[in-house]
């Protein structure tokens, strides 16, 4: 498609009369030389002046071609398509393509000329839902689109907050970006089974200001797996898990275990999935957990062991080696509670399991507009764009007009001999 | 062509009285030595010969002091000083302004040989009129011998200005004089109207006078070599032909010369001296090839 990048530069085609009004008013008849007599001469007629009034509408339309050219390239020709047919696309991010009232905008555009493809790095089309690959970056999307060499695009997307990532980029004027709000979604992350049916579940709810979990219990659940009664996704139940922690300690320190019994107790509130077994002398032969808080238990085997060693100047956990954490205050309940420390222990405690990645999956949290695209950036990068794509067109005029006005001298050589 | 005079070949130069003295004193200068002296025989102030005394000699010019030397007759004989009055005629019609590829007009041509012709003629002593001839204007200078006549002539020639057609409806009576011992030279470029110019030329001719017409033409259009197609415009008519030159260029340059065979052969019938002048040629060349012609066609 044929587009201008300073149109206001087609007002050098009014130049065009100059040529005509040239050759309407002067009715050149050659090169005049006066002689002193024609007694000797006759009239050549028609062949010569024939020619004479060809070589001159010859002229005359070179002329034109030449000027409407050089209009053409100052006025920055634009050839967007290559095959000469728009390229218009339709791009439909993973999820959207069935939804129902998103449908008839997708008919018309179709019903337009635009092609549907999938939002997705390899831009499968719509038929080809299997191959769809997942989007790392909406953004690394667009430079992908750009290189394409689109007419226009019309994209529908979730803008999903997590896959913006990497360098911010304006939204170039071909691309239409259109969000779409994520329903938001309800779905269960784990579930606990205990006996009689009785199962405790964490469910998240995530839409699109934000993700949170609650934690509720269910009555007569399956002991298979978990499902909301009118959701989709279900969870395995297991039963609950068992942590063994061994707190041991001397009499001086009592204070300090009792705040971190608290703490724990507290988790235990939170997290009933989990089953924590806290000693306070060594019964079991191996622990998962062992606190030594001014004491020596070396010889009771563990996964894990945090030695209490003051250090007042780094945070209160910290991870010496495998496996080795060290405890750098004494607790009391104002460093416990400024520290947050049940939350650090939990993180300790609780590495990121198979619940959490179900959680990442199902984020359902989009961007907000405002904060979608660069907008300082659009203006460095919108006509660099456009020269990129005009450039052959450019040398193309270039040559065009150069052999147009040598055209035009050789025939103009000719007519005044 | 010398190099001094081709600098000075230029309108501003031969449109002045000086600048045209100039051009023709530097032409003739080249050959003063060619002068044209009388050959017959006579009295005069030029000593040249003795011949014995025949019965019915005038006895005035009986050489008394060669009879007290050697008591024998004989007359002396001097070389006869003709004084004759030359006329010069100058076609001043508008077909005469014909500029040859950048250089000077037939009219500045004929000027330059004029003025060389009568500086020539002025050095021997020889009288000097001037007439240029169109339709507007009948420029006369009469045939005078006086110290300012070549300054007068040389005047009427530099403002010559060529305008319309040669003069017609007959009106040139008082050019022709058929008492006096003359010689006409006339500067044309032959043409006319209705044979306008061939009966004039004609009529100049008496048996007592010697006529030469001076035919100058262009180099291109005795030719037609002008590459291409053309509008030809007459500069006396103003008519306008769109030619096409290589066409007719064989057809064109035939009819020429046939026109110069033909006009050549008229004035010789009437024993007028035909010179073409192919304007080409340099002043003092035609000049010089002149003379040495006439030289030898003297008695």
């Amino acid at each position: 498609m044929i587009s201008f990048a300073h149109p206001e530069f087609l007002w050098g085609l009014t130049a065009l009369s100059l040529p005509i009004a040239i050759h309407l008013l002067s009715r050149k008849e050659g090169k005049v030389i006066y002689l002193g007599s024609l007694r000797h001469l006759v009239e050549s007629n028609t062949r010569q002046s024939i020619s004479i009034r060809l070589n001159e509408i010859l002229l005359l339309i070179l002329r034109l071609i030449a000027l409407t050219l050089l209009v053409c390239y100052v006025s920055g020709l634009q050839w967007t398509s290559s095959s000469g047919a728009q390229k218009k696309w339709l791009l439909i991010e993973k999820g959207l393509e069935r939804n129902k009232k998103l449908q008839p905008v997708f008919d018309s555009l179709q019903l337009t000329g635009y092609e549907t493809h999938f939002l997705s790095s390899n831009f499968s089309a719509l038929s080809d839902s299997n191959n769809v690959k997942p989007i790392v970056s909406y953004w690394e999307l667009i430079e992908l689109l750009q290189s394409q060499g689109l007419t226009s695009a019309v994209v529908f997307s979730y803008n999903r907050q997590e896959l913006f990532k990497g360098t911010r980029l304006s939204l170039p004027s071909e691309i239409q970006w259109i969000a779409c709000d994520n329903l938001p979604s309800k779905f269960p992350v784990q579930s606990t089974i205990f006996k009689d049916n009785i199962a405790i579940v964490r469910a998240g709810y995530s839409g699109e200001s934000g993700t949170y979990f609650e934690t509720s219990s269910v009555t007569d659940a399956s002991d298979q797996y978990f499902k909301f009664p009118n959701g989709t996704d279900s969870v395995a139940s297991f039963p609950a898990d068992t942590l063994r922690i061994l707190l041991s300690s001397r009499d001086a320190f009592s204070r300090d275990v009792n705040v971190l019994r608290a703490a724990l107790a507290s988790l235990q509130d939170a997290l009933p999935q989990w089953h924590l077994v806290i000693d306070s002398k060594p019964i079991l032969s191996k622990y998962d957990w062992i606190f030594q808080i001014g004491s020596d238990s070396q010889n009771i085997s563990t996964d894990n062991r945090v030695i209490l060693k003051e250090n007042p100047s780094v945070s209160l956990l910290v991870q010496s080696g495998a496996g080795q954490w060290q405890l750098t205050h004494r607790l009391t309940e104002g460093i416990a509670l400024k520290a947050n420390l049940s939350l650090q222990l939990a993180q300790m405690l609780f590495p990121a399991l198979e619940s959490w990645k179900r959680a990442a999956l199902q984020d359902r949290r989009s961007m907000d507009g405002k904060m979608l695209w660069s907008a300082a950036a659009s203006k460095n990068k919108g006509p660099v764009q456009a020269a990129a794509f005009t450039k052959n067109v450019d040398s193309l005029l270039m040559t065009l007009i150069v052999f147009v006005i040598l055209f035009e001298r050789i025939i103009s050589h000719h007519r005044n001999q | 062509m010398n190099q001094q005079l081709k600098e000075l070949l230029k309108p501003e130069v031969l449109n002045t009285v000086n600048g045209l003295e100039l051009v023709a004193r530097i032409i003739v200068e080249g050959f003063m030595s060619g002068s044209n002296k009388s050959q017959s025989m006579g009295a005069g102030q030029e000593f040249s010969q003795y011949r014995s005394y025949e019965p019915g000699d005038d006895l005035r010019q009986l050489d008394w002091k060669m009879y007290a030397r050697s008591e024998r007759y004989f007359i002396k004989q001097a070389e006869i000083e003709t004084n004759i009055t030359v006329k010069f005629m100058l076609d001043a019609s508008n077909s005469m302004a014909y500029i040859e590829s950048e250089g000077v007009s037939k009219l500045q041509y004929a000027k330059m040989l004029i003025a060389a012709l009568a500086f020539l003629a002025r050095k021997q002593s020889d009288t000097i009129g001037l007439f240029t001839v169109n339709n507007n204007h009948i420029g006369v200078v009469r045939p005078r011998f006086e110290q300012q006549q070549f300054m007068r002539f040389l005047n009427e020639l530099v403002n010559v200005k060529s305008e319309s057609t040669w003069k017609k409806n007959n009106g040139l009576e008082h050019l022709y004089n058929h008492h006096s011992k003359e010689m006409i030279v006339f500067i044309t470029d032959l043409y006319d109207d209705n044979n306008d110019l061939q009966h004039f030329i004609s009529r100049l001719k008496t048996p007592r006078n010697e006529v030469i017409v001076f035919h100058l033409m262009g180099k291109n259009e005795a030719d037609l070599t002008y590459p291409g197609a053309f509008t030809f415009e007459d500069l006396e008519t103003g008519q306008r032909l769109k030619v096409d030159t290589q066409i007719q260029q064989k057809t064109y340059a035939s009819h020429m010369k046939d026109w110069i065979e033909v006009s050549r052969d008229w004035m010789l019938e009437k024993k007028i001296n035909y010179q073409l002048v192919v304007m080409d040629e340099p002043v003092e060349n035609v000049l010089r090839d002149f003379l040495k012609v006439r030289k030898s066609l003297v008695r």
